[in-house]
């Protein structure tokens, strides 16, 4: 298998390229059983990752968060399943139960603001007990609303609206000065029709090939 | 007259004085290396994707530092920094957006780039080893892609993540760096920070610049409807040459254009900056990008999209080993483009399905 780099040079240029695809047909082998050797040995995918949880905190956070996602009464159903959850655990350390069953009226008579505010506060205790976040734990506080992407224009949106559109326009005018003399389709009547592509024997390209 | 000859004159004094100035900076720097003759046909809009996508990627980096003055990778104050960096600093929030849209316009003319290679046979013989540093330099850009938007730290940025570690822990062993448990002192978070704005960037910069080598290496591969060399797989001597920097050139025309395309985009749809995230929710769908690795998430499970992403990357991994003919022109490859267009329909017919299912639980984490 193994030859000499010196004895590899020597060899004419067809023997040098076989051997070199040998060699590569090896190292693709060996790097695939190796792959797939590591996934074999290594420990199965874990199955008891979660399931519900009994954390009244965060419960109502994940109520916080339907509400925070979605306004509609879909939301609002999501969220007073997770306000019953968290009612109905029985951890509810640092958890303002009064507040939560507060929410759940307001909830019920399609409040969804005031409820969010008295979701937020009745966890206030919980979340000042959490230390700093590690691992894939959220550090998570306060569940805001989304921040929309665009709202009016400013002098300042225009401004860099304007500077944009400068540079497409340079850019599209300055691609244009700079394209190619000949298009392809005239490169390929300068080469000439006596010369023909390896693989085009069989007929000339399509429009589509001359596009591109 | 007079006026003419005297404009001539100006313009000659002009053209000498930059001339000496390239050759003073010639002298020290050897940039004249990068007026080697490339073939005409190189400097097309569909020849110069590779480097429009490079364009992007410098767009990303000049917007990625200036958004890290701003940005605190900690899962305490992460989603409220890009608030704060949107809403109170100014100018941040188009910053924030040109890279968002910066980092779209790179997958896509990274796929759009991969396309135009396989379509006209640019990775036969011998530029396999080009092909799959591109290939690995496309799995890098989704890489970046998504830990782009884990860093939002909202919850579909959270979501990503946990999709994430449990694909992790279905690769076993080699899934080792995306759980918590290889650091865990550390929030997962800062890791992915680390990955995204030092390791991800820094090996496409490595692979780029192989990438580059390699094509000066192997020359621009010919162009599938006009002749080549004897040896099949040069453009012939006949094929008139341009100057490599005018190729520069160009794409810098196309950066320029592409820049003030993905401006106007930043102005008029700028990203949304969703709520922090909540554990035990699964409730978003992921970014466009991903849509395909979700319908199959939902058909088979998370590891449909391991299965999935790992059979598209294995596929175009061996492409250049399989199709070993030395035709470049399409119609001559009825195999490989019957395979590439199945593979390219199947990709958008899936991503088409996304807007048609719902989202459901499929994650372990705490619901």
């Amino acid at each position: 298998m193994s030859v000499p780099l010196a004895l590899l040079v020597r060899l004419p240029v067809g023997d040098r390229r076989s051997f070199l695809a040998r060699q590569l047909r090896v190292v693709v082998a060996v790097a695939s059983i190796g792959l797939f050797g590591l996934f074999a040995v290594a420990p199965p995918a874990s199955a008891d990752g979660g399931g519900e949880t009994n954390e009244g905190y965060l419960l109502v956070q994940q109520a916080l968060g339907h509400l925070a996602h979605d306004t509609s009464s879909g939301g609002i159903d999501l969220a007073m399943e997770k306000v019953e959850d968290a009612l109905a655990t029985e951890d509810q350390d640092g958890v303002a139960v009064a507040d939560v069953e507060q929410a759940e009226r307001a909830l019920e008579a399609g409040r969804a603001g005031h409820a969010r505010a008295l979701l937020q506060g009745s966890i206030r205790q919980a979340l000042s007990e959490l230390g700093l976040a590690t691992g894939e734990q959220t550090g998570t506080t306060v569940v805001a609303p989304p921040l929309p992407g665009r709202e009016a224009l400013t002098g300042r949106d225009w401004g860099f609206l304007a500077a944009s559109m400068v540079f497409l326009l340079a850019g599209m005018g300055l691609a244009l000065r700079f394209r190619p003399r000949d298009t392809i389709g005239e490169l390929r009547q300068r080469l000439g029709a006596s010369r023909t592509a390896v693989d085009d024997r069989a007929g000339s390209p399509t429009e589509v090939e001359r596009e591109i | 007259m007079p006026t003419v000859r005297n404009e001539a004159s100006v313009e000659a004094h002009r053209t000498s004085r930059t001339r000496k100035i390239i050759d003073v900076i010639d002298d020290r720097l050897g940039i004249k290396a990068l007026e080697y003759p490339v073939p005409e046909h190189a400097n097309n809009l569909a020849w110069s994707l590779g480097g429009v996508t490079a364009a992007a990627f410098g767009l990303l980096i000049v917007t990625g530092v200036l958004l890290v003055q701003f940005y605190s990778p900690v899962p305490e104050s992460a989603n409220q920094s890009i608030r704060d960096m949107v809403t109170q600093v100014w100018g941040m929030g188009f910053v924030r957006a040109l890279h968002f849209w910066a980092a779209q316009a790179m997958y896509v003319t990274a796929v759009l780039h991969l396309l135009r290679v396989f379509l006209t046979g640019s990775y036969k013989r011998p530029r396999e080893g080009n092909w799959l540093v591109g290939v690995a330099m496309l799995g890098l850009v989704i890489l970046a892609l998504f830990t782009g938007t884990v860093l939002k730290w909202d919850q579909e940025g959270f979501e990503a993540l946990e999709h994430n570690l449990e694909i992790g822990q279905l690769l076993g062993g080699a899934g080792i760096w995306f759980s918590p448990e290889f650091a865990d002192r550390l929030p997962i978070l800062v890791r992915l920070y680390g990955a995204h704005v030092v390791i991800i960037p820094g090996l496409i910069l490595v692979l780029v610049t192989l990438h580059g080598l390699l094509v000066k290496r192997h020359k621009i591969s010919p162009h599938p409807s006009l002749p080549t060399d004897s040896s099949g797989d040069q453009a012939p001597a006949e094929e008139p040459t341009e100057p490599f920097t005018h190729h520069l050139r160009r794409i810098g025309a196309f950066g320029l254009a592409l820049t003030g395309m993905l401006g106007i985009l930043a102005v008029l749809l700028p990203p949304a900056v969703g709520p922090a995230p909540v554990a035990g929710l699964e409730i978003t769908k992921p970014p466009w990008s991903f849509w395909w690795m979700f319908t199959l998430e939902n058909w088979f499970g998370l590891s449909g999209i391991l299965y999935g992403g790992g059979a598209l990357f294995l596929l175009l991994a061996i492409l250049p080993f399989v199709d070993r003919s030395p035709n470049r022109l399409w119609t001559r490859r009825p195999v490989a483009m019957a395979l590439g267009l199945l593979t390219l329909l199947l990709i958008l017919v899936l991503t088409i399905l996304m807007g048609f299912t719902e989202t459901t639980t499929h994650l372990e984490m705490l619901g």
